[in-house]
């Protein structure tokens, strides 16, 4: 096998890696004899594909003479000097640093790597490729004994280029994080390599940029949906739930001095409203109360910035406290969505001014408070159901157990897969994968980075007649948007495969209608 | 504290599941050298002990850990692709420890670690005393990774203790927040992209409501 030295960076012409389908991490029954094919979509000379054979940055933003290069160096040069500056990274200074003084090239984060182990174990895709090319690079510019102690790469157009597509093929799950033994966060350095990128050159996929945080910051939601149109999906929701359930049921917006403020991922209305639906039966029946905004931010959770860009995660986070301040509620809970629970939970007290801070609760907490009151009946949901650990909200904020109890409590089939809890792998869809769909990058998440999920998935229901029906329960919007795609990808529904949120479960064990669709 | 002791063994026991066999290696060779170090404080306090066999020959054991899985952390760090990733200030740190432990294991047989100690105190007292060649290559090597210390990643014993803080950064809000109102008042942002003003404060630009050049 061909061997990739960090110096081809710098060096080799055409791409680093051919990554070959038969290569590829083998996949249990009944996929174990399918043969995977790349999509044949001709990937134009302006973009960046010197990596692999994927791009993930849509944008042209290849230097086309010898001026356009010495900018787009000297751009980056800068913004490396600000990420080892104060005041412009105060927020990871430290922990980058201390990554990238301390690793010690065990390799325990490439053996706990998905991604890397998915892929048939490509160089390039190792937690420690991107993260000691800059390693190397912030060598070269921190004084002459570390570049030549510690090691330099030399510099040039094409290092940069390839170091940014490098950087989306992450899914910052931390995973690696969570095993290496000196505490070395490789998730973390990728996010900064995003970073400087994106806040110094203003380069990032056009999914989480433009269509992303700018234009949530100027329409209130990335997908575009404006408070008319919110209203109105309100209406047709009620609609709904009427039809399915038989309930006349008024979902609350904009209620003043309300105990919750509950905002979901926008996706989520467009495209799995029966989450949303779930939800508001579930608080309609426990009696809580609790109320929609309606308001620009007010109807969309997500924060695309906890991805790649401190500044637009701030604003964003800003702006969800302020709608909870002027609704006047006690707390905001935050519907099922990975990423918003790491904005507004975990960085939001480390980001916003003191009078910003309101109390914040994770909707899946706020469920297992809820299922011990409610009248559930198990049976409704007596199929096989695994459940799988969005990174966020498991690995990163520590809800591991709630899930787990409701699930143990109403669905008498609950199996865990392997690893599970903390271990469990991603998804494959974290760090802004699932949403990036333009040119071939579906490949990558499907065939690549959400892999290893779908392997565990399949081991998880080996026992059990093929064509069975069993779900897996994702309670994260983007979790599921992976699953969605991914088993749109393999046609999986015909082996029976379908996934849900954990509120449909528990709202399928909660009306006698069967609300739960396949 | 029993709870929490025992999930950092379950934990590193996890870790260590990913790369057993490194793990087994570093494993004895870090023991090696808290061996050694725990013998070199303790002689010098209790000369008595010396004339105990075993607590003789523990010096030695410990450097003999040492050197053994040195030279395979040593050998490992060269082979590809590894190799690769290793910046040459393992292989400088790694040879003064396997320098360190050799010429130890030598002393040791030439003249005794009754010697080496008496060594070590006539060194701290600055009294004269003849020293074997081994011993003198033995001193040589230790001041010369005593001199690099500071600059390698050998610091990691200090660091190791407040991962928890830096990677999970635990503390409560009302702890952090004198510090993180100056830093939000105070601190420019600084960044060049066009969705960012520069010259404000963070806590300016995180109010910023015009956002420029939104083209959909
Ligand atoms: S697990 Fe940590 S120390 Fe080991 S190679 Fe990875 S980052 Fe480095
Ligand atoms: S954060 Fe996850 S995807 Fe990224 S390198 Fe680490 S284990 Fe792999």
């Amino acid at each position: 096998m061909e061997r990739i030295k960090l110096s081809d960076l710098a060096e080799k012409e055409g791409k680093l890696v051919e990554i070959k389908p038969d290569e590829l991490m083998k996949l249990p029954k009944p996929y174990e004899e399918i043969s995977e094919k790349f999509s044949e979509l001709q990937i134009g000379e302006e973009y960046v594909s010197e990596v692999d054979r994927f791009v993930a940055i849509d944008l042209e933003w290849k230097p086309k003479n010898e001026e356009e290069e010495k900018e787009l160096l000297a751009k980056f040069l800068s913004g490396l000097k600000k990420l080892l500056d104060k005041e412009a990274n105060w927020t990871f200074l430290y922990p980058l640093l201390l990554s990238l003084d301390y690793c010690t090239r065990c390799k325990s984060c490439s053996s706990a790597c998905h991604v890397y182990l998915a892929s048939g174990k490509k160089e390039i895709y190792r937690p420690t490729f991107r993260a000691e090319v800059l390693r190397r690079i912030l060598n070269g510019i921190r004084g002459n004994f570390r570049a030549k102690f510690f090691g330099e790469l030399s510099l040039n157009a094409k290092v940069v280029l390839r170091l940014a597509e490098l950087a989306y093929r992450c899914n910052l799950c931390r995973r690696c994080t969570q095993f290496c033994p000196i505490g070395v966060d490789n998730a973390l350095i990728t996010r900064e390599i995003r970073k400087l990128f994106a806040q110094e050159l203003g380069i990032a996929p056009k999914a989480l940029h433009a269509q992303g945080t700018l234009k949530q910051l100027h329409t209130g939601s990335s997908t575009g949906l404006k408070p008319e149109g919110f209203r109105d999906l309100i209406l047709f929701l009620e609609e709904e739930i009427l039809e399915r359930t038989g309930k006349r049921i008024q979902i609350p917006v904009d209620k003043k001095g309300s105990e919750i403020l509950l905002i979901h991922n926008a996706g989520d209305y467009l495209s799995r409203p029966e989450n949303v639906i779930a939800y508001a039966l579930i608080f309609e029946e426990a009696g809580l109360d609790w109320t929609l905004s309606s308001e620009t931010f007010g109807y969309d959770v997500v924060n695309y910035g906890v991805w790649f860009d401190d500044v637009q995660l701030a604003r964003i986070a800003l702006r969800h406290v302020e709608i909870a301040r002027k609704l006047e509620v006690n707390k905001i809970v935050i519907g099922e969505c990975g990423h918003a629970h790491k904005a507004l939970i975990a960085v939001a007290d480390r980001l916003l001014p003191e009078d910003y801070r309101i109390p914040r609760e994770s909707s899946i907490n706020l469920l297992w408070k809820l299922t011990k009151k409610l009248n559930l009946d198990p049976s409704k949901n007596d199929f096989p159901v695994t459940l799988h650990d969005p990174c966020n909200i498991v690995r990163n904020l520590g809800i591991v157990e709630p899930q787990r109890k409701i699930l143990q409590k109403i669905c008498p089939q609950f199996r865990e897969m392997d690893p599970s809890g903390v271990y469990n792998y991603c998804c494959g869809g974290g760090g802004g994968l699932a949403i990036i769909n333009s040119l071939n990058f579906p490949d990558f998440r499907n065939k690549i980075s959400a892999r290893l999920k779908f392997s565990q998935i399949l081991r998880a229901f080996q026992d059990l007649e093929l064509t069975q029906k069993k779900f897996v329960c994702a309670p994260c919007s983007n979790c599921r948007s992976t699953l969605r795609d991914l088993f749109e990808h393999y046609n999986a529904k015909k082996f029976g495969l379908g996934y849900c949120s954990l509120s449909e479960l528990i709202a399928n064990s909660m009306v006698e209608h069967d609300f739960l669709e396949f | 504290m029993l709870k929490a002791i025992i999930g950092i063994i379950l934990i590193n026991r996890k870790k260590m599941s990913l790369q057993p066999r490194h793990w087994f290696a570093t494993f004895l060779f870090h023991l090696g050298i808290f061996t050694h170090a725990i013998w070199l404080f303790v002689a010098p306090l209790f000369p008595q002990l010396l004339s105990l066999m075993i607590f003789n020959l523990l010096g030695a054991f410990g450097l003999f850990l040492m050197f053994v899985f040195a030279l395979y952390l040593l050998l490992r760090k060269l082979r590809a692709p590894l190799r690769y990733y290793v910046p040459f200030e393992d292989y400088f740190v790694l040879s003064v420890v396997l320098l360190i432990s050799f010429t130890g294991i030598f002393a040791f047989f030439e003249v005794g670690s009754v010697h080496t100690i008496l060594v070590m105190r006539a060194l701290l007292t600055f009294s004269e005393i003849t020293v074997s060649p081994f011993e003198k290559l033995h001193i040589l090597a230790y001041f010369s990774l005593l001199l690099i210390l500071p600059f390698t990643r050998i610091t990691h014993y200090i660091g190791v203790f407040f991962l928890h803080f830096l990677l999970w950064d635990a503390r409560s809000a009302e702890e952090r927040e004198p510090k993180l109102s100056k830093i939000l008042k105070s601190y420019k942002v600084k960044w060049g992209a066009e969705h960012i003003a520069p010259e404000l404060s963070w806590e300016e630009e995180e109010k910023f409501v015009e956002v420029r050049k939104w083209k959909g």
